[in-house]
């Protein structure tokens, strides 16, 4: 999302958390933010389906076991179906970490639209993952991950950047969250967290450039290292190059400029 | 009411620490935060000065902004926050200390001519010490919440359980005294400019600490230790493992050694 309205004041508008003024400044955003609504439509959508969820229905262990393996199968069709995106499999333990340590409500929206989601799906025998189910979870991990980055609560950002450090995550959206915590994030610990995580992204072409972007802008000379030897760790020689001619030589401290010409080559 | 509406007024009654200076008799020289010890000194004064923290259900938060040090934090048995205050000679404690009341929190500002600040926390409380100007000395004891402290100068102290770990030197090392370890929850997160990291973990235990970012300095530890790959970089594993802290040092090294007495024994 491009905007920069608070991404949890939208869960927490959707939660009915907000006041009388702070919801109307939500929804005043939101009749002129075109991305802020579709996200906000799309986390509406999965609390709708949350409440066709009939009350006695239940969802046993033995249920929950198999969603999760269904879904654990269908991240694993898509690794290997062509999104040309590294995925790990082990996404729930992921969201379940991520669940405790944020908003329970949408933490348990998560948990409950994977498991109504994926219920509904067996109350007949299902033998095939649905792409579908395994989608709107990952929208619904990525709206939870990009809203957390902007929580108030230093811990609570470093924590999330770990999930994404865990699992190596190389979706847009997140990484896009990180760029923004590398560039704009008070704590350094959070943005050398951001280093780290964003370093399998690296491999991308625009997102190699515009960490070197970021790299003279830092402050800290542990950032300036850190993300120095990541671009400086880089395969493509070419890439490389293209990094070198777009850090802002005057922002590298000392060692930090003494290291980036060590790892990248250039005479800055 | 409800707990925002609290929060407001809460918020909005801010507390000037008007005490003479004779008013804190006990807080002298023979008392500073940096001598202070475990055991019966750990409870407050009688002239501590109590401030209530508003319903919530929330896990309490303490937040302290100030120019410099020393401050010691201790966690205790009790639901509200006390403090006791030394200020500099010619500087009245009113221009030195500002609390401001939340709901299930408290914000403490300390200016200049602080001399010692001591306070007590409900367990659990999730505390976040800032020093903006000179920096001190910083001592959390006891801890069990989750814990971020950004100092510029002066040794930093942190013992007991930390639910999380965020701390940020310029120029001072940073003592890790780590109880209950193996439950712990992380993230835990290290960097220093300058000055070295010491971490005791309990007897028998292991950890795992993420040393890619140690510049000039080494990793030591009496304990069985060894350095191994990972896909992202390389990590150092004491003992069989455990809970990871990311440490990233400039100036200095890491220390890592088992807890020879408990730390309500042992002098911050």
């Amino acid at each position: 999302m491009s905007c920069t309205f608070p991404e949890e004041r939208l869960t927490a508008l959707l939660h009915g958390e907000l006041d009388a003024d702070e919801r109307q400044v939500a929804l005043d955003h939101m009749s002129q933010c075109t991305s802020c609504r579709k996200l906000q439509a799309s986390l509406a959508s999965a609390w709708e389906e949350l409440g066709d969820l009939p009350r006695h229905e239940t969802v046993s262990p033995g249920t929950r076991r198999a969603v999760e393996s269904m879904i654990a199968a269908s991240a694993a069709e898509r690794e290997t179906g062509g999104f040309g995106r590294r995925r790990r499999v082990e996404r729930v333990p992921g969201l379940r970490r991520l669940a405790a340590r944020w908003t329970p409500a949408v933490a348990v929206a998560a948990a409950l639209v994977l498991g109504f989601m994926g219920g509904s799906r067996l109350s007949s025998p299902v033998t095939t993952p649905s792409s579908d189910l395994a989608q709107r979870l990952d929208e619904l991990e990525q709206a939870v991950l990009v809203a957390r980055l902007q929580s108030s609560d230093a811990v609570a950002r470093l924590a999330t950047i770990e999930v994404a450090m865990s699992r190596a995550d190389t979706r847009p959206a997140v990484v896009e969250a990180l760029l923004r915590a590398l560039a704009d994030d008070p704590s350094i610990n959070v943005r050398l967290a951001a280093v780290e995580a964003l370093t399998p992204a690296l491999a991308d072409r625009q997102v190699a450039l515009r960490a070197a972007q970021l790299l003279g802008r830092d402050r800290s000379v542990l950032v300036q290292l850190a993300l120095t030897e990541r671009l400086g760790a880089l395969e493509d020689a070419n890439l490389r190059e293209a990094v070198a001619r777009e850090v802002e030589p005057d922002g590298l401290q000392p060692e930090a400029r003494r290291r980036f010409e060590a790892l990248l080559g250039a005479s800055t | 009411m409800n707990a925002r509406s609290a929060g407001r007024l809460c918020r909005a009654i801010t507390f000037v620490a008007a005490l003479a200076g004779g008013f804190l008799p006990g807080l002298a020289a023979q008392e500073t935060p940096s001598s202070a010890k475990g055991g019966a000194e750990s409870r407050p004064p009688e002239y501590a000065v109590t401030v209530p923290f508003g319903q919530s259900d929330r896990r309490p938060r303490v937040e302290i902004l100030m120019a410099q040090g020393p401050v010691e934090i201790r966690e205790y048995a009790r639901d509200d926050l006390q403090y006791v205050v030394q200020s500099a000679a010619g500087v009245t404690d009113r221009h030195v200390l500002v609390v401001e009341m939340e709901v299930g929190g408290a914000r403490i500002l300390a200016g200049r001519g602080l001399e010692g600040l001591k306070v007590w926390v409900p367990r659990g409380t999730s505390m976040r010490v800032e020093s903006a100007e000179g920096g001190g000395r910083i001592d959390v004891i006891g801890a069990t919440g989750a814990v971020e402290i950004v100092n510029v100068n002066g040794p930093v102290q942190v013992s007991g359980a930390p639910s999380a770990l965020m701390v940020n030197t310029t120029n001072g090392s940073v003592r890790l005294r780590l109880e209950a370890w193996a439950e712990a929850e992380g993230p835990y997160s290290v960097a220093i400019h300058n000055g070295s990291l010491f971490v005791n973990l309990p007897a028998g235990s292991g950890a795992e600490f993420d040393t890619r970012t140690l510049f000039n300095g080494r990793f030591e530890s009496p304990l069985p230790h060894r350095k191994f790959k990972t896909p992202r970089g390389e990590r150092t594993r004491v003992g069989r493992g455990g809970p990871t802290i990311h440490v990233s040092i400039h100036n200095g090294s890491v220390n890592v050694d088992e807890t020879r007495q408990p730390a309500s024994e042992v002098s911050p």
